[in-house]
């Protein structure tokens, strides 16, 4: 039974269509990273609940909101240019694992009870080249 | 009542029974993302597949997802709907490249497909119904890693217990 | 074993091959970038350069931070220099010699104020004057000016007609007549700079002079990302790319203007009716030139939602962005496939192409 976890002939197990298959997943996971991740910091955060309307909130202040869900209230709390859940009505918690989000286009989301954070920033000069005004 | 059972469904009971343990034990596990799961239940969809084609596979697979469901208790709840459509996706694109004359593609190329195919279906669904915000695909790298990575390991176990069967008991 | 082995060696140098292929393409190649802000020609001027050689990059940069003194001193609507004499010189009516650093503006006003149906008309000081714009302190406009000195010089309007060539001598025929080049200087300046940035041999640059910017070259392996901002907030609601050469230019209601009697009265004045125009809330033109892209922000602004089509098309103009008062975005079809909305405005109205 050991020998099933060996890492012999591991080539063997490889057809040639496999291989293929592997190396352009490799290439489509790698590409993923250069279009979905940039780090600009963020300077405000939309709060959705389909209990509520829909909340924008600044991040550079101090602030604990509770917000209505579907399960009940999330308690999210706002620092200078962060933002988390503390406190959840899920079963799991895995929105307050999930910790701390400050960068523009992060998400976070409490999923059981339908209450989603996503991180945005004000103007996005850092991707401009010129504002014209 | 007598409910006249053939060789096939007893296949079907046993491999999903079999695959909901499985589903069962991994849900116990902490996570590090929440939903991200090796997809180990997969595995036995991928072996019926292989051992015992395409309709049985799907059979087994959606009775893993409800049974599954009922009894965790999250039957029609959010992670039911991310089960089933990761289930539907992976299912009909092993459905496609399972039945390409020759069968060029092993298991190994089958798992990976199967897994990026389930979890790029869970991101959608969860983009669609739940979390209409575009930052959600910022998760979209991590987890697709993580599909590959256990799609290519998943692969390379079922293929070499596919191979002990085979001397065991040759297909049918 | 040993085919095993090597097969498995290949697929890792192809796999290592392709990643590093992937690599050096993914990301845009690294380019030598140079801003630098200043304050000059009465507002914010910002100077990008890249992929230049640093030494000849801050040449030029010095280079131009001369024509922008030397173009500021001498244009200034109402300091002592050059312009105010001609301006004085103007209303007698006698005849004087053409002062060379005003000439070009002169020149090129003409044909673009009359390209614009005397919309635009920097002849009009006299009226800007009045309103009180013609101090660098906006603080200390009390209100508008009385409606029948508003009147006066109505009937007697200026405009850059008035001002005649003879020989080597220039003579105005009104004297009311009174050069305010505010709406037109600067991109002129912008233009004259952009030129001198050209002999230096740069190739990609961006001067953007308090918000107005003309562009060459592109950004690396990218074109140039401008960013239009919301006339009534604070971010970025549009933006356009530009490569190549071209000019984006804006003229809004929100510029210069003072606050009485709870109404707000900014400074661009209709040369038809004597008052700040009020039919629009900001025009932004792209076009080759800095300097035509600002005389036409301008009289497309004061021709407001009714008249900007007919005016555009006189002048030239092939893309336009027009933000009226109730919040609506008008646009010609070519603007509309360039600029890109981050914030979806309520109504947009696609007019005829230009």
């Amino acid at each position: 039974m050991t020998n099933l976890i060996s890492k012999k002939n591991l080539s063997a197990d490889f057809k040639l269509a496999d291989k293929v298959i592997f190396v352009f997943s490799l290439l489509l996971v790698v590409t993923s990273y250069f279009y979905f991740w940039q780090t600009t910091p963020a300077s405000y955060a939309i709060i959705k609940s389909p209990q509520q309307d829909t909340l924008q909130v600044n991040l550079d202040h101090k602030k604990i909101y509770d917000i209505q869900g579907t399960l009940g209230t999330s308690s999210i709390e706002v620092t200078h240019g962060k933002i988390r859940f503390t406190n959840s009505p899920c079963q799991n918690k895995f929105c307050i694992q999930h910790g701390w989000q400050q960068h523009h286009g992060e998400l976070t989301a409490c999923l059981p009870n339908r209450v989603s954070i996503q991180l945005a920033s004000a103007d996005k000069t850092a991707s401009y080249d010129a504002i014209n005004f | 009542m007598q409910i006249n059972t053939q060789r096939q469904d007893w296949l079907v009971a046993g491999f999903a029974a079999l695959a909901i343990s499985i589903h069962l034990l991994e849900s116990a596990l902490p996570s590090p993302i929440p939903g991200v799961k090796p997809g180990l239940a997969n595995l036995v969809t991928l072996y019926v597949l292989i051992r015992h084609g395409w309709r049985l596979a799907v059979n087994v697979s959606l009775l893993r997802v409800l049974a599954g469901s009922l009894l965790l208790g999250s039957f029609l709840s959010p992670t039911f709907s991310l089960s089933l459509a990761g289930a539907l996706a992976s299912l009909t694109i092993l459905g496609v490249v399972w039945h390409i004359p020759g069968k060029p593609v092993g298991p190994i190329g089958l798992s990976i497909l199967a897994a990026l195919a389930h979890m790029s279906a869970q991101i959608v669904t969860a983009y669609i119904l739940f979390i209409p915000h575009s930052a959600l695909f910022t998760l979209l790298p991590i987890l697709l890693t993580v599909a590959l990575i256990s799609g290519t390991l998943g692969g390379i176990l079922v293929n070499r217990i596919i191979e002990r069967v085979d001397t065991l008991a040759p297909h049918e | 074993m040993n085919s095993l082995l090597s097969g498995a060696q290949r697929l890792l140098k192809l796999v290592t091959f392709i990643l590093i292929l992937f690599g050096l393409n993914g990301c845009s190649k690294p380019v030598t970038e140079f801003h630098e802000t200043v304050f000059t020609m009465g507002t914010l001027v910002e100077v990008t350069i890249i992929g230049e050689d640093p030494a000849l990059t801050e040449q030029a940069y010095t280079a131009i931070l001369d024509d922008f003194n030397y173009m500021h001193n001498t244009w200034h609507p109402w300091q002592r220099n050059a312009m105010g004499r001609v301006n004085s010189l103007l209303k007698t009516g006698a005849p004087f010699s053409i002062a060379p650093s005003i000439l070009p503006l002169i020149k090129q006003s003409q044909v673009l104020s009359k390209k614009s149906q005397g919309l635009f008309n920097p002849a009009i000081g006299g009226l800007i004057k009045l309103w009180g714009f013609h101090q660098d302190n906006l603080d200390e406009v009390l209100g508008p000016p009385e409606n029948k000195e508003i009147q006066s010089l109505l009937n007697n309007l200026p405009s850059m007609d008035d001002i005649k060539f003879k020989n080597l001598s220039m003579f105005g025929t009104n004297e009311n007549i009174h050069l305010d080049f505010g709406g037109f200087a600067k991109g002129m300046a912008v233009d004259a700079t952009i030129e001198h940035l050209k002999e230096f041999g740069i190739k990609n640059a961006i001067i953007n002079a308090g918000g107005d910017l003309r562009a060459i070259g592109q950004h690396g392996n990218r074109a140039w990302r401008i960013g239009i901002r919301d006339p009534r907030a604070e971010g970025v609601f549009a933006s356009v790319e530009i490569a190549g050469d071209e000019s984006v230019f804006t003229s809004g209601d929100y510029e210069r203007f003072f606050d009485a009697d709870g109404k707000r009265y900014h400074h661009i004045i209709d040369p038809r009716t004597g008052y700040p125009a009020n039919q629009a809330r900001s025009v932004t033109i792209m076009h080759h030139e800095a300097a035509t892209a600002d005389a036409a922000a301008t009289a497309l602004f004061i021709a407001g939602p009714e008249k900007w089509h007919e005016i555009a098309l006189s002048m030239g103009i092939k893309y336009v962005m027009l933000i009226a008062n109730n919040g609506d975005v008008h646009m010609n079809p070519a603007m509309a496939a360039r600029i890109q909305f981050t914030q979806q405005p309520n109504t947009i109205k696609l007019s005829k192409p230009l």
